[in-house]
């Protein structure tokens, strides 16, 4: 029963802390952050005390009807087990760390109230969405976190392009979730029972296995849009639009990880058809890559933070689709953490440059001067990106090396690793870019910090949370090894193949830290690094491989050009035949007319053709 | 007493209305008509055993034995819930008309007169009286467009009123038929349902009869023009009314007589039912996306989600009738509510194309929420009443026909795209006319007070609620809609 009350409390926090905001006055500014934190720090805290108490223990299920009709009944309800209760506490903390960070970033801004209000919408829907009993339930949250990023996103709606990715971010999600909910529908026709432990286990037998696969392929459909896998990633890049700690959100314990947690939650039913895997798997991977090159040299430190996202999150479903969702999983949840960071610092970084998102702009900055610290970290969260040992991210890929090894999967290992030295190339090669210390303004000024003039408060929003989640990236994997080392099915016995595996993932980690170093880390350095050499590599990078431009064709020419033919097609045929048949009746009526128009000799003649008629009609009966 | 006194109060409140001159005493009065109908109504519901359907109260006040007709008023689940709808709608109506100060006294008058149509309608069980009190609905219309509407006036009525009256023409015609052809010279449906037996070739030509009737009334593809036509010339409490009731009769009247007493003709053109409703969600929304006069994409949306209702019935099966009986609610409430909130914006700008607005939300924030809030319900988004009808509705399109399924479900991302388009276009972004000509007004705040917030509320509540407790709705409406259907199961 504790427990219970502990989880509605995690849950309803942040709902609570949106419905009153939602209702305070205009003018109290000061109110919308306290509440915002408040509630959520409780939510956090409950969240935590839960985590302490039942992981490892039984799992917890609650739930009451919400809608029943003839054939099938759908739940609303918890249902807690390790998987989600891991999920829930990151999620409630990484989202109350980012809800305090922005009290600093958001200081200057006018509408404090619609920010507060949607981002605890944004991390209520998350959390319901992350410990939802039914699959049904699962798909309302989903849509719910579509509609608060889309706010988020669009947040500074005065400019145009915020404007324009929000709807992008909206459309592209949900043309995804049409797969999501048509696999629901699919699985309430067959299944009738959509509570997720019963998915697990009956669902894949209830099925047939061509059924199944369409199941699969048609969730995937949907993760493809939340977790921004190739070819619906576009939006996620454009996403940065919105203020920095929406971006935070986003890219780490919200929207994205949702389509992989999905997955991880289905897994015991998506693992039983093969071909559903090799999809997710292929996507997952060809995602993973593409996204990679796309950082490879880009200039913005926002967008390499995303392309990055958009790779890891492919690096994820890859793992899930090769077999192992504890690897995953684990690696969800330690990205979450840095990446979170990572983007926390990219907002410092675009504050102290004077809101310039590139990283040759920071690269003019005396940032070790003034912000040791910030670099610091950003190395931390760089380091644990790329996976290197002792960092978070070093355990979670070496866990799913681990085991593409273990199953004898050589050319995903291939892949996989890959991808490990290009995201160690592109990641240090921001960092090396970004900490160059250049002699721009106010360097050798002592006194003229960038956060002059900020109250302590302010300095406080902006240090802890990325300080803690530093922490929790350097430290947090080690302290709770132990403990979570059974869930996430690390190894701790090693052997040769374990030290082998090790050897080669380092080494690639290294190859590429140096490579990176050898382009960027010296005194000159190029701007793209060796991808310029590849002769069409930097072409297709910079059309994004033609990806925008495919998904711009299909709205211009497919979508607006169906919206223009039925607007023909209403006004040149219905309307124009209902128009001629109105005119028809006006005519036949003028025609009609005529024959009362007070002429007696028509009159006459009327009568005598009448006459006749009758006659001949009479004599010919 | 009870029906007579819904279906009456407006009528006397009209009388009354006639003979006052004082606007803001005409105005109390034609509230007070409606409140009346909207407590009973309400009464009504929480009344009505739903685990037990059919007529449940029942009245009749006189009758014509030689002619068959009788003047029957009954209602069962289907007809209780709009009941509901059309006394919410005409309240709101009433109440957003704050501003009207051209004729006010034949303005209430007829609204008046229109929603006792709209309740005769529901209420009554016999055919004669079913068809009259359809016509008392749409001649009002004719004169509210003509009179007090905008744009491109007169054809417009002339359209939407000529289309009506060819539309019950058909159904009148059916009605008829039905007199002569039974054998039973009754216009009463209940002994018409029990007695009448017909033979398949009769039901196959009598329910596509009605159905073209019926459909035309509901804006069915091809016979939708009318529609945005008629809306974007229409006053605002007219639309309203009209596009949240008198077009949902097109479904209720196809879910009252022509389904349960032609089954087996409903079996035949079950094709037809499912093809026109697939292609009105999708033609229609396609044709919003194109749209720049908030009225008109108010209007197409409003067909795009009446395919849904069609396309519910035409599953002919439970869930998907059930959905049918939502959409039907849901989508009243928001297009009223919509229509609400553009006749406001229109009044204040003065213009309702949306290149020429634009940062809405900050000119207008009450006036914008209740729009977007519409806006997501119009796009299906849970936890607001149209995600689960359009989900009951798709869910049991696919069990029957997948093609119909899936182009319901391209529905919901055409619907993103042009709910989304006017988001940007008209509320978000910077107001074009900016601050200065705010100041120069008076310092006067454009957005609602608190006499329009009030009806706005009202019907954002029925669209949350139902959103976030559909329960409800669906076993209130679940045992009518088997009861409506049992007929097809043989």
């Amino acid at each position: 029963m504790m427990d219970l009350n502990l989880l509605h409390i995690s849950v309803w926090a942040n709902f609570a802390a949106f419905f009153l905001i939602t209702f305070l006055p205009k003018n109290r500014v000061k109110l919308p952050p306290a509440v915002a934190l408040l509630f959520s720090g409780a939510g956090a805290a409950a969240s935590a005390v839960l985590l302490v108490r039942r992981f490892g223990g039984e799992m917890l299920e609650w739930k009451f009807p919400w809608l029943t009709w003839n054939s099938a009944q759908v739940n609303l309800g918890y249902y807690l087990d390790d998987l989600s209760l891991v999920m829930l506490t990151s999620v409630c903390l990484i989202s109350f760390l980012i809800q305090l960070y922005s009290v600093w970033y958001m200081n200057e801004d006018a509408d404090k109230k619609r920010f507060f209000a949607t981002i605890t919408f944004f991390t209520w829907a998350m959390i319901s969405f992350v410990v939802s009993v039914n699959l049904f339930a699962s798909y309302l949250f989903w849509e719910l976190i579509g509609l608060a990023s889309y706010l988020l996103i669009g947040f500074w709606h005065e400019r145009p392009a915020p404007r324009r990715a929000a709807i992008k971010a909206f459309v592209m999600t949900r043309f995804g979730d049409l797969g999501f909910l048509a696999a629901v529908i699919l699985l309430i026709s067959h299944v009738h029972n959509l509570d997720i432990p019963f998915l697990n286990s009956q669902a894949a037998a209830l099925l047939g296995p061509g059924e199944l696969l369409l199941v699969i392929v048609l969730l995937f459909f949907g993760v493809m849009g939340k977790s921004a896998q190739f070819p619906l990633h576009t939006w996620l890049p454009d996403a940065m639009e919105g203020p920095t700690p929406v971006s935070a959100l986003i890219h780490s314990a919200t929207m994205v990880a949702a389509g992989v947690y999905l997955l991880v939650r289905l897994f015991p039913m998506i693992e039983v058809s093969q071909g559903g895997m090799h999809y997710i798997l292929f996507i997952g991977a060809f995602t993973s890559v593409l996204a990679a090159c796309l950082a490879l040299t880009e200039c913005d430190m926002k967008r390499i933070l995303a392309y990055s996202t958009v790779s890891q999150l492919g690096f994820m479903v890859m793992a899930v689709g090769s077999g192992t969702w504890h690897g995953g999983m684990f690696h969800l949840i330690t990205h979450a953490f840095f990446k979170s960071m990572l983007f926390l610092l990219s907002g410092y970084f675009i504050f102290v440059a004077h809101h310039s998102n590139s990283i040759f702009d920071m690269a003019a900055l005396p940032l070790k001067e003034k912000s040791k610290w910030m670099l610091v970290l950003l190395w931390i969260g760089a380091l644990a990106l790329s996976g290197l040992f002792p960092f978070s991210g070093f355990m979670s890929k070496e866990s799913i090396f681990g085991y593409l090894l273990e199953t004898r999967q050589y050319p995903v290992y291939g892949i996989a690793l890959f991808i490990s030295f290009l995201t160690a190339y592109y990641t240090t090669r921001m960092a090396f870019i970004v900490s160059k210390n250049g002699s721009g303004p106010g360097a050798g000024d002592k006194r003229d910090s960038p956060l002059r003039g900020q109250s302590l408060e302010l300095r406080v929003a902006l240090n802890l949370p990325v300080t803690v989640l530093g922490i929790l990236t350097v430290a947090g994997v080690w302290v709770f090894l132990p403990w979570h080392k059974e869930f996430f099915h690390i190894h701790t016995d090693w052997h040769a193949r374990e030290w082998m595996n090790l050897g080669v993932t380092s080494a690639l980690v290294l190859a590429g830290i140096g490579t990176s170093f050898f382009y960027f880390g010296r005194k000159s350095f190029s701007e793209k690094g060796w991808p310029a050499l590849i002769p069409g590599l930097d072409f297709l990078i910079s059309k994004k491989f033609f990806m925008d431009d495919f998904w711009n064709a299909v709205m211009e020419k497919i979508v607006k050009g169906f919206s223009r033919l039925s607007v023909w097609s209403d006004a040149h045929i219905i309307n124009a035949a209902v128009n001629h048949v109105g005119l028809a009746c006006v005519r036949s009526g003028r025609a009609v007319a005529e024959l009362q128009a007070g002429e007696v000799q028509r009159y006459i003649l009327v009568a005598l053709l009448v006459i006749v008629s009758i006659i001949f009609y009479l004599l010919t009966r | 007493m009870i029906l007579s006194t819904i279906l009456f109060a407006p009528i006397v409140a009209m009388i009354w209305v006639m003979c006052i001159h004082s606007p803001r005493l005409i105005r109390t009065i034609s509230l007070a008509g409606s409140l009346v109908s909207f407590a009973l109504s309400a009464y009504l519901v929480l009344r009505f055993d739903y685990q037990h359907p059919g007529f449940q109260w029942t009245e009749q006040l006189f009758e014509l034995p030689g002619w068959g007709i009788q003047f029957l008023l009954s209602v069962d689940g289907l007809s209780i819930p709009l009941l509901l709808l059309t006394s919410i709608i005409i309240t709101s109506g009433i109440l957003v008309s704050g501003r009207l100060e051209v004729r006010v006294k034949e303005y209430f008058a007829l609204l008046l007169f229109l929603v006792s149509g709209a309740y005769g309608v529901l209420l009554c069980m016999d055919m004669f009286f079913f068809f009259l009190f359809y016509e008392v609905a749409v001649i009002p219309m004719f004169l509210l467009v003509n009179v007090w509407g905008s744009g491109n006036k007169e054809y417009a009525a002339n359209k939407l009123t000529l289309y009506l009256l060819a539309g019950s023409a058909l159904v009148f015609f059916g009605f008829l038929l039905l007199y002569f052809q039974s054998g039973l010279y009754t216009f009463d449906l209940g002994a018409m349902l029990e007695l009448a037996g017909f033979t398949h070739e009769t039901e196959r030509w009598m329910f596509l009869l009605f159905f073209l009737g019926f459909g035309t009334l509901a804006a069915t593809w091809p016979f939708h023009t009318w529609s945005p036509d008629g809306y974007a010339s229409a006053p605002t409490a007219a639309s309203m009314l009209h596009a949240a009731v008198l077009k949902t009769l097109g479904g209720y009247g196809i879910l009252r007589v022509a389904v349960p007493l032609f089954p087996q003709g409903a079996r035949d053109w079950q094709w037809l039912m499912l093809t026109l409703g697939a292609i009105n969600i999708v033609y229609a929304a396609c044709c919003v996306i194109a749209q720049k006069d908030l009225k008109y994409i108010v209007g197409y949306s409003c067909v795009s989600h009446m395919g849904l209702v069609m396309l519910g019935i035409g599953t002919l099966s439970e869930t998907g009738v059930n959905g049918a009986m939502f959409q039907m609610f849901s989508h009243g409430v928001m297009v009223a509510l919509l229509f609400a909130c553009v006749g406001y914006i229109y009044d204040t700008k003065h213009t309702r194309n949306i290149e020429e607005l634009g940062g809405l939300l900050g000119e207008m924030p009450r006036a914008s929420i209740f729009f977007i809030l519409a806006g997501l319900t119009a796009l299906g988004l849970p936890g607001l009443s149209g995600f689960v009808a359009e989900f009951l509705v798709i869910y049991s399109a696919f069990t029957v026909s997948p093609l119909a399924g899936t182009l319901a479900l391209l529905g919901l991302v055409l619907s993103a795209i042009y709910v989304l388009r006017v988001f940007k276009r008209a509320f978000w972004g910077v107001p074009l006319a900016g601050k200065a000509a705010m100041a120069a007004q008076g310092h006067e705040s454009l957005d609602m007070n608190w006499k329009m917030v009030i009806p706005c509320v009202l019907l954002c509540l029925f669209l949350v609620v139902l959103g976030v407790y559909p329960k409800m709705f669906i076993d209130y409406v679940g045992p009518t809609s088997t009861e409506l259907l049992k007929n097809l199961s043989f």
